[in-house]
């Protein structure tokens, strides 16, 4: 567990000869809410195709930075960025950048299950998807497969999304990230709002993500993080106060905020 | 066993709790409480009842004298017939209304599409300076008493033609749906999760996409029942059409010309000496209740509908 970069595995190469995913580098970013700066010159580099988790209490900026990596942070009025992140060596931030194209590359589940109500299951498996050869039907099914809903809803695709459990749904909007083939995935929470048993259907399909995808998940969840993660970065209050291997940073914090963090001190 | 012990070996330091055991007349005592919270209870909702009973006492009358006074205008003949004084029965009111169905058809056709996209902006970019002050003058403008909506419609649409039209009647009336819908539009679509325009837009969804097929198709059975309850209003309006459709005792479906309406029929016909107009204008009333009760139903039901999918999903 303490690789950082793992070797490629089977799920991802769905569409045969496959780029590596590239690396996603945070370099020196700040971000505000108005006249409020919520993080502060942080860097993070995510390696290709590995799983980096960012834990930290509630308001320490974990989600901020990564609703930074795909440009949603800023969609939010008032708010806005300073710094670099980079896909391999083209910068998201860039001028002639548009957020939309970034967006595409980028895969994002919420804490909260967020199907589209009105649509079918199908429909948002749909919503996104880039045909790679595959008809829809095809597409469909791979990525219900991969986030581990095929079984459970194949004989109702057409059936409102909303008729899902919200644990389904979840897996759901993992499925409709998925069909989009992005090469980064970002998750905020993701098992916040659900049962243990729904939580480790996520957790195992983020762990057969790695090598085909760069992850980066936020999670309050010290275990969580633990099980996911190949590294992991402790933020405070805005700020990153350790990153390392997740083993090394579990097992011999050299912070003693981390320490307290991890051990249930605080947050 | 223990069951069997414990009454013995509680006994010592359970005294204590045995004196709080009510005695007789504290029981008693507790019954007069419950007596008396059951009696204001029954009292209270007593005027609850009697409130809602009075308040709904005007609304009874008004459909009881509709329905009685009006049915009896009811015919084949009322419904295809024009206004002819020559009858005992006074003819019909098809005119009427046919035209209202004309005026009301403009008015949304040139005022939903409006008030929709406006209510639209208003609920995704709420702290613009245009929302701002289109949101106060939406305010302003469903606050204007109608008969200035009038005024104002037959000086802008009526003078400088000419004369009175359907289209000017139609445009008064879109005057009016216009703020009516865009502030109903706003309050159902900023009901829709940020989350899930978020989501929309992590999808790598363009803004104009997320709006109209994530934002609006969520929002759109409210906003749908919003637009019927506002043509429902709005069907029932006199005042705007006063100058502008004006009226028409003959047969017209041309929007270029003075065009009949259930209101005006209803306003003309009830203060007009002859009984067979006026038995007209019960029943013109009676219609014109019925749609509007009915566009009310239609939304209705087209909000349970929603609220049960929503429901579903949580």
């Amino acid at each position: 567990m303490s690789v950082l970069v793992a070797e490629p595995r089977a799920p991802g190469a769905t569409d045969g000869a496959l780029a590596p995913a590239p690396r996603v580098r945070v370099e020196q970013l700040s971000a505000w809410f108005g006249s409020r700066r919520v993080v502060h010159d942080v860097s993070i580099d995510c390696p290709s195709g590995g799983v980096t988790a960012i834990i930290g209490p509630s308001g320490c900026g974990k989600s901020t930075v990564l609703r930074c990596v795909n440009r949603l942070h800023e969609t939010v009025p008032g708010a806005r960025t300073s710094g670099r992140i980079l896909l391999d060596h083209a910068d998201v931030y860039d001028e002639r950048v548009n957020p939309v194209s970034i967006r595409r590359r980028i895969g994002m589940v919420f804490q909260r299950a967020t199907p589209f109500p009105h649509w079918s299951i199908r429909e948002n498996v749909l919503a996104a998807a880039r045909a790679a050869g595959g008809t829809h039907d095809i597409i469909v099914e791979q990525a219900l497969e991969r986030a581990a809903l095929w079984r459970e809803v194949k004989d109702r695709l057409h059936h409102p999304a909303t008729a899902l459990s919200i644990g389904q749904q979840q897996r759901l909007c993992v499925a409709r990230a998925l069909a989009a083939r992005p090469d980064v995935l970002l998750l905020d929470e993701p098992t916040a709002a659900l049962d243990p048993i729904s939580t480790q259907r996520i957790e195992e399909l983020v762990y057969e993500l790695r090598g085909a995808l760069t992850v980066v998940i936020v999670t309050h969840n010290m275990q969580q993080a633990a099980r996911v993660s190949d590294q992991t970065v402790f933020m405070l209050a805005g700020d990153v106060i350790e990153a390392d291997a997740t083993d090394t940073l579990v097992t011999r914090p050299r912070d003693p905020r981390t320490e307290a963090y991890i051990t249930g001190r605080f947050g | 066993m223990s069951s069997i012990v414990s009454p013995t070996v509680l006994g010592a330091p359970s005294g204590r709790r045995e004196r709080r055991v009510p005695g007789g007349h504290e029981l008693a005592n507790a019954s007069r409480t419950a007596q008396r919270r059951q009696r204001t209870d029954r009292l209270a909702t007593l005027l609850i009842w009697s409130g809602a009973a009075l308040a709904l006492l005007p609304l009874a009358l008004i459909i009881g004298l509709l329905l009685v006074r009006g049915s009896a205008a009811l015919s084949v003949a009322f419904f295809t017939e024009l206004p002819d004084l020559s009858l005992p029965s006074g003819g019909g009111i098809a005119n009427a209304i046919a035209g209202s169905a004309l005026l009301v058809g403009i008015a949304s056709l040139m005022g939903l599409p409006i008030g929709i996209a406006a209510g639209l902006h208003l609920a995704t970019h709420p702290h613009t300076r245009l929302s701002r002050i289109s949101r106060y003058l939406s305010d302003v403008l469903n606050g204007v008493p109608s008969i200035v909506i009038g005024v104002f419609a037959w000086e802008v649409f009526v003078r400088p033609v000419g004369h009175f039209s359907a289209w000017a009647g139609g445009l008064a009336l879109a005057v009016l749906l216009v703020p009516l819908v865009a502030r109903t539009t706003e309050t159902v679509v900023s009901l829709v999760p940020v989350e899930l325009t978020e989501a929309a837009l992590a999808l790598g969804f363009p803004r104009w996409r997320t709006s109209l097929q994530v934002v609006l198709r969520t929002a759109l059975p409210g906003i749908v029942t919003g637009a019927l309850v506002a043509v429902a209003r709005i069907a029932g309006e006199t005042a705007p059409l006063l100058f502008t459709a004006f009226g028409n005792a003959f047969w017209s479906m041309s929007p270029d010309e003075p065009i009949a309406a259930l209101p005006l029929t209803i306003y003309a016909y009830a203060g007009s000496p002859y009984e067979g107009w006026q038995t007209l204008a019960w029943g013109g009333a009676l219609v014109l209740l019925l749609l509007v009760a009915g566009l009310s139903v239609v939304a209705r039901l087209a909000t349970r509908r929603q609220l049960s999918r929503v429901g579903a999903g949580r």
